[in-house]
């Protein structure tokens, strides 16, 4: 069974249903009318063929593409910080090839992607289940974020005051200054001491 | 079973029948399952046909733009895809010769809203109303088997197909190894007609179906048949064992 094609039937069902949460996709798929981009990812080993219309068609053969993106799966997800992305150009961490602004409206229509989840789930289970539902998932999210700053904070503590394994910032920047101190004298005594043997010989 | 048939006489199935009759028989076998078309094609090949029609649209090479020309189509499978892929500035022609089966897919493309660029033709392979050189892609999917004159068909398809465009003639085949074989003429000369009877009424239909496909030149044939009449760089990819087979051929 070709497994490329397979895969790309449950890749493109699953883009499709999640674009189609977000009334405002179609305005982001707009611009990529009938463009097609490719995707080649290091970890897969065919392309990812991306055709849009109103909806995205999703094929896995080489085909003539308007842009190619390539890059690894670890640095898709750092992708997502518009700011990488030049770094990431810089250090072949992804390479583009063809229209960037394809690329960049592509991406724009994952990035700016705005699911109203509470709205999803009142039609399967009302309004108010839906909305309590969703206040208590929000609170939830709140409260592990809280949590895991909190941990973060007593593990750092504990690491730097208490069991003394990590040094605190302050020490390392003093010792990273004081390393640099001696390095710069170490040269000075090099530069005197080379002049001094020139001098006697 | 050999291809060769006296003078005026073809098969359809096992049965040898006149040559004028077997339209009118196949059209008879159509009209019957139009109706449960689909959901017997996901029955039977338990929705690997889906992915037999993904890996045709892969070979395709369609772009916006391109006229597309789904021969056979049935209920508009491939249709509906090329469709996104031409775009408003394509066109993609849904061809069958059986009026019900085109009736079922017209009415399952409307209601997804797939409009605009599609256009419905009732036509026999063997003599399509198209002008010379006039598609860019050719697709046939599961109906070449179905035409009485099979070289009069791919001939057909050459004509109208433009320079530089492709036939992709996707088709029951030989499975490649000899358990594949065994367990395959089990499944339909034995399951199908049951599952046809069961789903959709009628198994006299299904039986035909099988034994249409033993009756189908295998690979190698007919690749040879779409170089006799033209076609160039040919090619086929067996899938799932060889049980479908995807022939590709250029006009150039």
């Amino acid at each position: 069974m070709p497994l490329p094609q397979l895969l790309c039937g449950v890749l493109e069902k699953s883009i499709n249903t999640v674009l189609s949460l977000d009334p405002d996709s179609c305005t982001r798929l707009r611009p990529l009318q009938q463009k097609m981009i490719a995707v080649t990812l290091a970890e897969v080993p065919f392309p990812l063929v991306f055709a849009v219309s109103d909806v995205v068609t999703l094929m896995s053969h080489n085909h003539e593409v308007d842009c190619r993106i390539s890059t690894s799966i670890p640095d898709l997800m750092t992708l997502q910080n518009n700011g990488q992305i030049t770094a990431m150009i810089q250090s072949g961490a992804l390479q583009l090839e063809g229209d960037i602004q394809c690329a960049q409206h592509f991406a724009a229509v994952f990035q700016q992607l705005n699911i109203d989840w509470e709205e999803q789930l009142s039609s399967v289970l009302g309004d108010v289940t839906a909305h309590n539902a969703m206040q208590f998932i929000t609170s939830l999210k709140t409260r592990a974020s809280h949590n895991v700053s909190a941990l973060a904070q007593a593990s750092k503590d504990a690491l730097i005051n208490e069991k003394h394994v990590v040094a605190p910032t302050q020490a390392i920047a003093q010792f990273c200054d004081d390393v640099a101190t001696i390095r710069s004298d170490v040269a000075r005594l090099e530069a005197r001491l080379n002049s001094f043997t020139k001098e006697t010989l | 079973m050999s291809n060769q048939h006296p003078e005026n006489t073809t098969h359809f199935g096992f049965k040898d029948v006149d040559v004028n009759k077997k339209e009118k028989l196949v059209a008879e076998v159509f009209h019957s399952v139009a109706d449960k078309y689909d959901v017997m094609n996901d029955l039977m090949s338990l929705g690997i046909h889906r992915i037999w029609k993904r890996f045709t649209i892969d070979c395709s090479g369609v772009r916006a733009g391109h006229t597309v020309l789904d021969i056979a189509g049935g209920t508009g499978d491939l249709t509906a895809k090329f469709s996104k892929l031409v775009g408003n500035q394509g066109q993609v022609f849904l061809a069958d010769i059986n009026d019900s089966m085109l009736r079922v897919g017209r009415d399952k493309l409307i209601n997804k809203g797939i409009v605009g660029n599609v256009d419905y033709v009732q036509a026999n392979a063997e003599d399509l109303p198209f002008p010379d050189n006039s598609i860019d892609v050719i697709t046939i999917a599961f109906g070449l088997r179905n035409v009485t004159n099979k070289d009069k068909a791919l001939a057909s398809m050459y004509r109208v197909l433009k320079p530089g465009g492709r036939l992709l003639v996707l088709e029951f085949s030989k499975p490649q190894h000899d358990w594949l074989n065994t367990v395959y003429d089990l499944y339909s000369f034995h399951a199908l007609p049951k599952l046809g009877q069961l789903i959709a009424g009628d198994s006299d239909s299904y039986q035909y179906l099988a034994e249409s496909i033993r009756m189908h030149p295998d690979q190698d044939t007919l690749e040879t048949m779409m170089k006799d009449v033209g076609f160039e760089n040919t090619e086929y990819f067996n899938l799932t064992g060889g049980i479908v087979a995807l022939h590709r051929g250029f006009k150039f």
